[in-house]
């Protein structure tokens, strides 16, 4: 089992926030949980440090429903440079949202490697470590 | 003593008179006296009372005067005159004796009988065979007389009479003189003139006339007999013209004449059958008879050729003939309706039974005929048909007299209309105020179809016309009730629209229904997510300060769903009133109120407000949504202004046909309707950072607007400012 260095939590809903950031820690799979209630900063951040690995997130979930820049704004912008990023991180949709057009629309993100839906549970926490 | 004696005898018989040489009288005795109407005298006469010379005596009576008849007794010819003396006939005889004439009269000689000479009811004269007047008869002088003829006077001759020559008389009495028979012949010997009635009418004189020799004492004499036979000449001449008379009309009669006799073999044909059959020619001669003739007998005329001759019946009937069928009579080649007549007739002359058939063609007549029929029987289908259609039709001249008119549009009118009745006096509604009149007009002049529809309120009826002025002359108008389309298009457009009605909110409901799948989705389920978690949490903690802080969380999870569902309670109440009542709203009077509530708010930002609702001050809508709207704009453009400069809101109203556009157009930080234009009349959507944003005010802005059938939608330029757009249904 790999520990994962850095989760970001992207979700303009400080509850959720607050919830995921309490169950990685209890659950142990990270220790340095960032969260963002504005894509755009997220995006900032990896554009900014995308040569250093380091600095990088593991792990990405990520809100579909937010305000300004929604989570469709976000991965369109992510899929143009994310190849040049110097790490693989993995991105996770937490949503919401049950609709089946969301859920199919994702999958033409290659590089989101799964769909979840709110509430997370230790079950899902243990299986984004398991990825 | 004896001569004196005989003398004296003779004188007592003898009628004698004693003259001079000069021819004076010197003595007339009793019984000359007598037959020349003188006194017996002995003396020399009263020269002043009495005439004394033969010429006064005898010769102005007879034509022979004394210097003849003197002279003739020295040329040894009879010196002897004629007389009539009353009535009787007597010869006077002159001869000389020494000093004086004596002049004796012996009654003539006459056949026995002078009675019955004078009185014979023809004329007859005598004469000798070199033509000397010997005598005639009574009747005969009549007609001499008449003709102005004196064959009595001496010298006279009859052959060289030039009347007698001319009509033929001399012919015939050489003839008799010639061959001693006994000639006869009818001669016009002139013109008399008769007078009846006031009315002298110059008639022919024609006499039969016979000429006989018969020898009188040795003597051959001529005898003419005169038989006045105008009457039956005339009437035999007459009788001739109407014969030809006949003739020609039957010869010439415009139908077909053939007279047959009663063997039924060909007598007579006319031209006019003649030409009309083209015969060929020799019926006549070739014994042509109708009751063996095949052709004839093809057509059963030999049937009623007997039929008329043995019931002495006339028959009249048509028959069809088909002369092609014929080969030997009649050139004529093509079927022909005959109209035949065939009677019997007896001739007047022999009294033989014969029989007429008088040939007509009938063929154009009939043929005209049977189109008529057909004519007739076509036009009582178009009557009849006309009568079938629903549909009413009236023929008319062009000042509105029907001609025809049918059962339908009698029903339409609501009486009856007679041929000959006038639409303009029969049918007022038609008139002056009703359109029809008009179209009627435009119609004639033009000669164009007019189509229109009209309503009668006095019928409760709508009706089609259609005028149409027809080649002849007329107009002919066509009626259609069309009441009943009226008012099932009136009721199918009153569906239709409750129809499109229902489709609308209909819609509506359904994109209500999936916005509200989607704000449940995410407005619901992301916090009830938050509480399943949060208990799941509370639940697997030990620690007394966690629980604590999963509680406090908790609450605050809570507190936000029953904002979200109180958000959405608002929400439904507007689509629920969606007849909520509509009212006469001056937008003016709407906008103080609002700015009334929202006074602090505007103050504060010290945002200027402007309007222009000049074009369409009035609106009919629910005064508590359009306090909304009005509510939320103004709040948008004060929470959406910009620093950089005074904050502005400009609202106008205007109208568009039945619409009325309300805009609102700020100054503030605009909108990047790129990004965020789908987002913009969200539930709960906000697309800035601002912490004020519920994003719930346009949401509810669109709803309310959108209950009433209005739309809205906004233009922007991010940096400059916003113009929101909404567009308000009248009706």
């Amino acid at each position: 089992m790999q520990l994962l260095k850095m989760i970001f939590i992207v979700d303009d809903d400080p509850i959720h926030q607050q919830i995921a950031n309490i169950m990685i820690r209890r659950q142990g799979i990270g220790e340095n949980v960032r969260a963002f209630s504005d894509a755009q900063d997220v995006l900032d951040y990896l554009r900014q440090y995308h040569y250093e690995p380091d600095l990088l997130p593991d792990l990405i979930l990520l809100d579909l429903n937010m305000p300004v820049m929604d989570g469709w704004e976000f991965l369109n912008d992510y899929a143009g440079f994310y190849q040049n990023l110097s790490k693989q991180i993995g991105i996770f949709v937490l949503t919401s949202s049950i609709d089946d057009k969301d859920r199919k629309k994702v999958d033409n993100y290659s590089f989101v490697k799964g769909y979840l839906t709110k509430p997370l549970s230790n079950e899902i926490i243990t299986k984004l470590q398991e990825s | 003593m004896n001569d004196g004696i005989l003398g004296n005898v003779l004188a007592a018989f003898m009628p004698a008179l004693l003259l001079d040489l000069h021819g004076n009288l010197l003595y007339v005795n009793e019984n000359a006296s007598k037959l020349l109407n003188l006194r017996e005298r002995d003396d020399p006469p009263d020269r002043y009372s009495e005439p004394t010379h033969y010429d006064h005596i005898i010769g102005s009576r007879t034509g022979m005067y004394w210097p003849v008849i003197s002279r003739l007794p020295a040329m040894g010819l009879p010196a002897c005159v004629n007389m009539r003396c009353g009535e009787r006939r007597i010869q006077w005889q002159l001869t000389r004796a020494d000093k004086h004439y004596l002049l004796t009269g012996s009654e003539t000689v006459y056949i026995e009988g002078t009675n019955l000479f004078d009185h014979l009811p023809f004329g007859l004269q005598q004469f000798t065979d070199n033509g000397i007047h010997i005598r005639s008869n009574r009747f005969q002088d009549g007609i001499w007389n008449g003709l102005d003829l004196a064959p009595a006077q001496p010298g006279y001759n009859f052959f060289d009479e030039p009347l007698f020559l001319e009509t033929g008389l001399t012919a015939i009495l050489e003839d008799t003189l010639n061959t001693g028979q006994t000639t006869c012949r009818n001669i016009l010997l002139g013109y008399r003139s008769h007078t009846g009635n006031n009315i002298t009418r110059i008639l022919p004189a024609w006499y039969e006339a016979i000429t006989f020799t018969f020898a009188v004492q040795e003597e051959r004499q001529l005898f003419l007999m005169l038989r006045d036979i105008t009457t039956q000449q005339l009437s035999t001449m007459q009788l001739e013209k109407s014969a030809r008379l006949l003739d020609l009309i039957i010869e010439h009669l415009p139908v077909g004449y053939i007279q047959f006799d009663h063997f039924g073999f060909i007598r007579r044909i006319n031209q006019a059958q003649r030409e009309f059959f083209q015969y060929r020619g020799g019926l006549e001669e070739t014994h042509y008879n109708i009751m063996n003739d095949p052709f004839a007998r093809l057509y059963g005329l030999d049937e009623i050729f007997q039929q008329v001759m043995l019931n002495n019946e006339v028959l009249r009937l048509e028959k069809l003939v088909d002369f092609s069928r014929d080969m030997q009579w009649t050139g004529q080649d093509r079927e022909i309706w005959l109209d035949l007549t065939i009677f019997p007739l007896q001739d007047p002359v022999d009294k033989e039974q014969i029989v007429v058939m008088l040939v007509n063609d009938i063929t154009d007549s009939k043929l005209e005929s049977q189109m008529r029929n057909q004519l007739q029987r076509n036009t009582e289908q178009l009557r009849l048909f006309f009568d079938a259609v629903d549909m009413g039709y009236a023929r008319m001249e062009q000042d509105g007299t029907f001609s025809f008119v049918n059962r339908k549009a009698e029903e339409m009118a609501g009486r009856s209309i007679e041929p000959g009745s006038n639409i303009h006096q029969l049918i007022p509604e038609l008139g002056l105020e009703a359109a029809f009149e008009l179209r009627f007009t435009a119609a004639l002049t033009s000669g164009l179809s007019e189509s229109f529809s009209e309503y009668f309120p006095n019928w409760e009826k709508w009706y089609d016309f259609m005028i149409s002025p027809m080649k002849d002359g007329s107009v002919s108008v066509f009626v259609h009730d069309i009441t009943d389309s009226r008012n099932m298009q009136r009721d199918l457009s009153r569906v239709n629209r409750e129809l499109n009605k229902l489709n609308r909110s209909l819609v509506n409901q359904n994109q209500q229904l999936e916005e509200f799948a989607h704000i449940t989705s995410h407005n619901l389920r992301a916090p009830i997510a938050n509480l399943k978690a949060l208990m799941q949490m509370y639940m697997d903690s030990v620690i007394t300060d966690e629980k604590e802080q999963y509680l406090s969380l908790l609450q605050e999870v809570i507190l936000k769903i029953d904002e979200t569902l109180n958000d959405l309670v608002d929400v439904v109440q507007i689509r629920k009133d969606f007849n909520v009542e509509r009212e006469e709203l001056r937008f003016t009077e709407r906008l103080q109120h609002v700015k009334d509530v929202l006074l602090v708010d505007i103050e504060k930002s010290g945002i200027r407000l402007t309007t222009s609702f000049e074009a369409a001050p009035v609106l009919m809508f629910p005064r508590v949504y359009l306090d909304s709207i009005f509510q939320n704009l103004i709040t948008n453009a004060i929470r959406y202004r910009t620093d950089e400069r005074i904050p502005c809101l400009h609202l106008e109203s205007r109208r568009e046909g039945s619409l009325i556009i309300l805009t609102a157009e700020d100054n503030g930080v605009g909108i990047d309707m790129e990004r965020f234009g789908s987002k913009l009349f969200g539930f709960r959507k906000t697309f800035h950072k601002n912490k004020d944003a519920k994003g719930l005010g346009l949401f509810i802005t669109k709803t309310q607007v959108e209950a009433m059938g209005g739309s809205i939608r906004a233009e922007s330029t991010p940096g400059q400012g916003t113009k929101f757009i909404i567009t308000f249904k009248t009706e």
